[in-house]
């Protein structure tokens, strides 16, 4: 457990740099360096008069699985958003200004509706068993390798990996050199390339 | 059989989509959880997810016509609102299941709101956005609403107006 600050609560008291017993809540950045911070402490955030700082938990219980019929409905109804956010993301591309503002809201809109179906169905929280499952299943691989004829999709395995061996020791992911193909999606790890190795593109981004 | 992250990907006709969504999803929790990295790699996930739908969309042809979409699109919502949302209701209620009577309150009222925008712009046009105005997307609902900026606490949900995303029109 580590103290974060809310910086939009923060009134710049600083009476959590009065307390802090090691100096994490003075800091450049306004964030609490939580690697100084003593875990399950809390000084700062019992001081602090705004009620601007929070612990963050690293260890996190199960999620109970919702019952069967609450997760076919809340399944089917991520189904029918996911196809509306498609539509409407399709719908705002090339638009006249108006109409792209309008569809790109709606899209924005349906990708909240369905990302709450989505933790209604029991996925609220990215968890060491079910992204295990997730990875050992290959069903990522197997969409992007249906993207990029030809590839195996080694990049996601890697990604996948990380984010495994992180939730599993109950920390944060080491930072990976990552850059994304802005026009097919196309992941390359490590070096950044010139243009992008499947459309040659040149837009590529560091993630 | 088993409800697996698999099973939810892989069923129906969305798998791109759906894989997105699951990592956009999870690139939010990390981010609150500080875990920084994991965040950005769900995200990179899920942008790469995302424009590989985009590329498959465009790959199928040409976008049907505006009225076309729109009409679509309302049939989507009406559905949603007589069959979804009801018959979801009922279930979760009969399960006792408080989180998702949650979300489908919610999402019934959003999707109520999408359709009136929409029925709006097919009778006003480009006039739906006036001179200084934009869309307002409430970030933990998903409320649509018009105006020269966000309401101070969201209609549906409560958040306050930080929760919101502001969508400007395209300037030429």
């Amino acid at each position: 457990m580590f103290a974060a600050r809310n910086s939009a609560l923060c009134t710049k008291d600083c009476l959590c740099l009065f307390i802090c017993p090691t100096g994490a809540t003075d800091t450049e950045n306004g964030q609490i360096d939580k690697d100084k911070c003593i875990d399950g402490c809390r000084l700062c955030v019992d001081a602090c008069p705004s009620h601007a700082i929070y612990l963050v938990h690293t260890r996190y219980p199960k999620k109970p699985q919702p019952p069967n019929s609450v997760i076919e409905v809340m399944s089917g109804l991520l189904e029918r958003k996911a196809a509306a956010y498609v539509e409407a993301l399709r719908a705002a591309d090339q638009a006249s200004p108006v109409k792209e503002a309008l569809f790109s809201s709606i899209a924005k809109s349906n990708k909240v509706l369905a990302e709450d179906c989505i933790r209604e169905t029991g996925y609220m929280i990215p968890e060491a068993d079910k992204i295990q499952d997730l990875a050992s299943s290959h069903v990522f691989e197997k969409l992007y390798s249906d993207s990029f004829e030809g590839e195996e999709g080694k990049a996601v395995t890697t990604v996948l990996n990380s984010i495994v061996d992180a939730l599993l020791e109950q920390r944060d992911a080491p930072p990976m050199s990552a850059f994304l193909c802005e026009d097919c999606g196309y992941i390359v790890l490590g070096k950044k390339p010139d243009k992008c190795p499947h459309c040659s593109s040149a837009a590529i981004l560091a993630i | 059989m088993e409800y697996t992250l698999e099973r939810l990907v892989k069923t129906g006709d969305h798998a791109l989509t759906k894989a997105a969504l699951v990592c956009s999803n999870f690139e939010q929790a990390a981010e609150k959880q500080k875990r920084e990295n994991m965040s950005k790699l769900f995200g990179l996930l899920a942008q790469s997810f995302r424009i590989q739908t985009m590329a498959r969309e465009k790959a199928r042809g040409k976008a049907p016509s505006d009225e076309k979409l729109l009409s679509r699109m309302q049939e989507a919502l009406e559905q949603d609102l007589k069959q979804s949302y009801t018959v979801g209701e009922r279930v979760v209620k009969e399960q006792g299941h408080r989180g998702a009577l949650r979300a489908l309150t919610w999402g019934g009222k959003v999707s109520a709101i999408q359709k009136s925008v929409l029925k709006r712009y097919l009778k006003l046009g480009d006039e739906l956005l006036k001179e200084g105005q934009a869309v307002h997307v409430c970030q933990a609902c998903g409320f649509v609403g018009i105006g020269d900026a966000p309401p101070g606490t969201c209609p549906v949900c409560k958040a306050p107006s930080s929760r919101f995303v502001t969508v400007t029109r395209r300037r030429k």
